[in-house]
């Protein structure tokens, strides 16, 4: 059999390999900044480019896109072509896929301290972004499959049919979550509203973190792990059985990140019992993951790449059983819009992905540069950094997450909320976010260290740019395994399709009746679309990232309609474009805020938080005082969100500024009647101040007649 | 779900006390029947032959069979168990004892938490024990076994123990020294697959969820025996709201029930210095710390938008002036509490703080 020569691509896996670790340390400094200006807000520096509600998103999107979507790229890379015995498909492909990667994540980096925001988690990216996104993952998946299709190892390890999975189902998630109607070239609306976007986005969300965080790394443990400790794989058949359910059940379990939200029953049971039957397919990976380590157990004692893979493969079980209880609707009653979630998020991504991560550089590198590493005992300094790093960072959280929400529920004998403060639960978990902080601090501590330890390596050795290798062309008469799995394994374009039917079957089940079946969302007469003021605020909400400390949610629990009024019903959001729902509360719930406090209230706490809520975290907002909303973009507002459904009567264009004009001088004239503020009415805090007097009130307008 | 039912059937409490008084009660007899057992009853019973036809002495058993003093590992081995069964038992005593640092709040329920903290603690305590003493009792006869074994020249293959058992069972993985006889063909970069079988208790795990899963959408939406979400709220209130009228019921018989008919002006210093606190807390951001109006009027003059009396503030703390933006504070105060503030404010008639808000309303008369 003649051998063929050819070269394994080694450059672009070492481009994305530094890219992610340098995205890494940016996303995790970013990181450390927003989660020490929890208790020292002094650290948002009064300007709108470094406040939290717009830092947030830079830290989410860099550590995800940026820190895990480069190693993704890299280690798929690095393994595709060596699984297949081949160089990717196409050079120009792999350098395109890589810039135009590092060129989204400099576009995020600067849109989203400028406030332009989607303000949907994970896909705050707005419009242009979101096609460059869809671009560039196209490109990856052509050079993916490409490479697949001039393959000269006919079976596909089960590592390629995790990373064809995940192709296609980000790239549906990508495409279906993003449908948006833009108003100009930094602003779109969702082109869904209320529950249905909610729906949508959290299905997004949920399976960003199945097929972004956990399929791709999946499939590069499936590789590395074997590799680095030098045994087989304990069992295909488990690979198989695992692979299929949890990209089967994946997809279904969205809802669970809205329990006890104002989404239609039955898709809230969904999200629960699906959640639950993810365990034992999440397990799956864990299971071939560590049981692969038997007979190379006291190699995990002194290496420090089997130590990373060890706990990132427990972190990854651990965080796949925590998962599934918070998706129990009574644990969920008192995790959701809690610190717990954020604990359970950063076992997973530090633990998981980050190690992972770290696991698989430490294992490259020395390969690459045709040396070993530099300092083994550095590298196990960094391991034992890391770990602590997330005992401290998720402990003080969990505690901080049970407490606030507790305090949260607590009623006296005579019947009324302990803590109906809400300033008083926040300030009450401070030390446990200063903890946090350190936790991070360790981390990321861990993660330099890394980088110079990587940087000696690549000193002391020289780099293989193009590995040489040499295979026998692709046998079609290789025989198969016993079990029909094997055949299918040598069909790629039928495998990836049967994936793709595999992800669309709970797609479709959830979305098809939420969307066609009226009664899902029931109308509530009194309930009308935003005036002009009222939506020029509502972007101000987005643009400064309201949404990320402050819920719009009121859940049926005596506890919250006692401190925020009615619980909120699914038909008021049906204007909502995108809805605002939140996940987080570092401040109160805002839903029913409408109408509670007088216009002037809200001109001082948003000039200084502290003047109305004495001790409290949130930053100033002074450029609101001294801006003013831009009256042009009116029309292209209401054309956009007619467009995707809000019946703005035709030709309400011409009037909108009118209308405008005359709630903004209202709302002037009450600031100067109530305490003798002079102010111009264009100025963006009085249509943000219109916007959260609107917020809750139409229901009580029915009840009132 | 079951736990508003559950704790609202009454002195349901007895029952995991009966339960519990149960297995300690269980335990200490076990433990008193041990105490006071004849242990030369027991050294008999050990040196009775574990085969009929075990003609050779074993070293197992104390005496040898003969009477003569017993060897020193098993004596060791024996006396070791009994004290440390007699000091751990002594020990565990202790936790008993606990009840007596708890302060006397006058409030029993805490004195019987802390007695079912220490049971729970010390029969769990007590399981451990037990299952470290089989442990080592196990070991030690398969020792003597292996001994046994090797003096005869026979192979000692041990009997699986029962944890062995059970996860090889549950697990049904091919031991690592047979890997060679389940290991597949065709390799990837030098990663080969093994070809094991899904571990059974995973696969029943994965049953079980599902199972549950489809028990679950059935219970909530087939047969709606379970409360969703809008009839769990429904239950919530309708129980507070019943809660609240027996204590409404209690606060008009017992004459502390305070409304805007009633309300009085009250001027002890206890009661003005709470009405002070509830101030601070809740008022002074929109009333100013010193009363003197920013967001809110100014309450140190004598002008009133909706009337200066104690009856007419209380009314105004107890509803509100929701369409100015004045939030209602009966769900929040009591009518003590609404009392006592309106009391305070009254306090600061006339005290003039710099920056006041001007004079709004009209100068109120008391009629």
């Amino acid at each position: 059999m003649q051998l063929e020569q050819f070269s394994y691509d080694n450059k672009v896996v070492r481009a994305f390999m530094i890219a992610s670790l340098v995205f890494g340390v940016v996303g995790m400094l970013v990181g450390l900044t927003i989660a020490i200006q929890l208790y020292y807000p002094a650290l948002n520096l009064g300007i709108p480019y470094t406040t939290f509600g717009r830092l947030r998103p830079l830290h989410t999107n860099a550590v995800i896109f940026a820190f895990v979507g480069n190693a993704m790229f890299g280690g798929v890379y690095y393994s595709l072509q060596r699984l297949l015995k081949t160089r990717m498909f196409s050079d120009a492909l792999s350098w395109t896929n890589f810039w135009g990667w590092q060129l989204i994540i400099v576009a995020a980096a600067i849109s989203l301290p400028l406030g332009i925001t989607t303000s949907k988690e994970y896909a705050e990216l707005e419009w242009p972004i979101d096609i460059a996104i869809t671009l560039i993952w196209v490109v990856f998946g052509i050079n993916l499959i490409g490479t697949i299709l001039i393959r000269r190892v006919k079976h596909l390890y089960v590592a390629i049919w995790f990373y064809l999975a995940t192709f296609v189902t980000v790239a549906v998630l990508h495409i279906v979550n993003s449908m948006e109607m833009p108003v100009n070239l930094f602003k779109s609306y969702s082109m869904y509203a209320g529950v249905q976007d909610a729906l949508v986005q959290w299905w997004y969300g949920h399976n960003a973190v199945a097929f972004f965080l956990t399929t791709p790394f999946l499939g590069l443990m499936y590789y590395y792990l074997p590799k680095a400790a030098n045994r087989p794989v304990y069992s295909y058949k488990l690979s198989i059985i695992h692979f299929w359910s949890l990209i089967f059940i994946y997809i279904w379990a969205g809802p669970h990140h809205l329990l006890y939200n104002a989404l239609p029953d039955w898709a809230q049971s969904l999200g629960v019992a699906f959640s639950i039957m993810l365990i034992a397919p999440s397990w799956g990976g864990m299971l071939n993951g560590l049981l692969t380590l038997r007979g190379a157990w006291d190699r995990v004692r002194e290496d420090p790449v089997l130590k990373f893979m060890v706990v990132a493969v427990t972190a990854y079980g651990m965080a796949t059983f925590e998962g599934p209880m918070l998706s129990l609707k009574n644990v969920n009653a008192i995790a959701h819009f809690t610190d717990w979630i954020i604990a359970h998020v950063h076992i997973g991504g530090l633990g998981w992905n980050g190690f992972m991560i770290f696991a698989i550089a430490y294992w490259i590198f020395p390969k690459m540069y045709n040396t070993k590493l530099a300092s083994v005992k550095l590298a196990n300094t960094h391991f034992w950094l890391g770990t602590l790093g997330i005992i401290i960072y998720a402990l003080p959280l969990y505690v901080a997450g049970v407490v606030q929400a507790l305090m949260w529920k607590e009623f006296n004998q005579d019947g009324f909320l302990v803590y109906n403060n809400f300033l008083e639960t926040t300030l009450q978990i401070i030390p446990m976010y200063v903890l946090r902080s350190v936790g991070g601090l360790l981390y990321l501590i861990g993660v330099l260290l890394g980088i110079y330890n990587l940087y000696q390596t690549a000193k002391s050795g020289t780099f293989v740019a193009d590995e040489a290798a040499e295979a026998p062309p692709l046998n079609p008469a290789e025989p198969n395994r016993s079990g029909w799995h094997s055949v299918l394994e040598s069909k790629p374009i039928l495998f990836t399709a049967l994936a793709l039917v595999s992800i669309l079957v709970g797609t479709i089940v959830e979305f098809v009746p939420a969307f066609l079946i009226k009664s899902n969302v029931p109308t509530i007469a009194s309930v009308q679309p935003y005036t002009p003021l009222e939506l020029h605020g509502r972007d101000i909400y987005i643009r400064e990232g309201c949404n990320n400390c402050h819920s719009q949610m009121v859940r049926p629990f005596r506890s919250e309609t006692e401190r925020y009024g009615e619980y909120s019903k699914a038909g008021e959001y049906v204007y909502d474009h995108p809805f605002l729902w939140g996940s987080r509360r570092t401040g109160p719930d805002l839903h029913r805020i409408g109408g509670k406090y007088p216009d002037s209230w809200h001109y001082y706490h948003m000039l200084d938080p502290s003047s109305t809520s004495a001790g409290s975290i949130m930053p100033p907002y002074p450029w609101l005082y001294l801006d003013m909303i831009d009256k042009t973009q009116t029309p292209g507002k209401i054309s956009a969100l007619r467009t995707v459904g809000v019946p703005y009567e035709e030709g309400f264009e011409e009037q909108a500024n009118d209308v405008l004009d005359e709630q903004a001088q209202q709302v002037a004239k009450n600031l100067k009647d109530q305490d003798g503020i002079e102010l111009a009415p264009e100025t963006e805090i009085i249509a943000l101040i219109a916007y959260l007097q609107r917020l809750g009130t139409d229901i009580k307008l029915s009840t009132a007649k | 779900m079951y736990k508003n039912v559950l704790q609202s059937i009454e002195n349901i409490d007895i029952w995991p006390i009966i339960s519990l008084s149960i297995f300690f009660f269980f335990f200490l007899c076990m433990a008193l029947w041990w105490w006071q057992m004849d242990k030369e009853h027991v050294k008999k019973m050990a040196q009775m032959p574990l085969d009929d036809d075990d003609a050779q002495p074993d070293n197992f058993s104390a005496n040898n069979g003969s009477g003569a003093k017993p060897e020193k590992q098993a004596s060791t081995g024996k006396a070791f168990f009994t004290r440390g069964l007699k000091g751990a038992f002594t020990f565990f005593l202790m936790f008993f004892a606990t009840p007596i640092f708890a302060q006397s709040t006058g409030d029993n329920s805490y004195t019987i938490f802390y007695f079912l903290v220490g049971a729970v603690i010390v029969v769990f305590l007590l399981v451990l024990v037990a299952i470290y003493y089989l442990i080592v009792l196990q070991k030690l006869l398969v020792k003597e076994q292996k001994k046994k074994a090797e003096e005869a020249g026979i192979e000692f293959v041990p009997e699986p123990s029962l944890w062995q058992q059970i996860t090889s069972e549950a697990t049904d993985l091919v031991p690592l020294e047979e890997e060679e006889s389940i290991i597949l063909a065709h390799e990837y970069d030098g990663i080969r697959e093994l070809d094991n079988h899904l571990p059974p208790w995973w696969k029943w795990l994965f049953y079980v969820t599902i199972i549950w899963g489809v028990v679950y959408f059935i219970a909530y939406h087939v047969i709606d025996v379970l409360p969703l979400p809008a009839e769990e709220y429904a239950n919530e209130v309708a129980a507070a709201e019943a809660a609240a009228s027996v204590r409404l019921v209690a606060a008009e018989e017992s004459g502390t029930l305070v409304d805007e008919s009633t309300v009085v002006l009250v001027t002890d210093a206890a009661a003005l210095a709470d009405g002070e606190k509830i101030y601070q807390t809740n008022c002074s951001p929109c009333h100013k710390p010193d009363g003197g109006g920013s967001i809110g009027p100014n309450m140190t003059d004598e002008y009133w938008l909706h009337g200066g009396g104690i009856k007419e503030i209380f009314t105004t703390v107890k509803y509100g002036v929701v369409e100015k933006g004045m939030i209602p504070w009966e769900p929040v105060l009591t009518p003590v509490q609404m009392q006592n503030v309106s009391s305070y404010i009254l306090t600061l008639q006339g005290t003039n703080p710099p920056g006041a808000k001007e004079a709004q309303g009209e100068i109120w008369v008391e009629e």
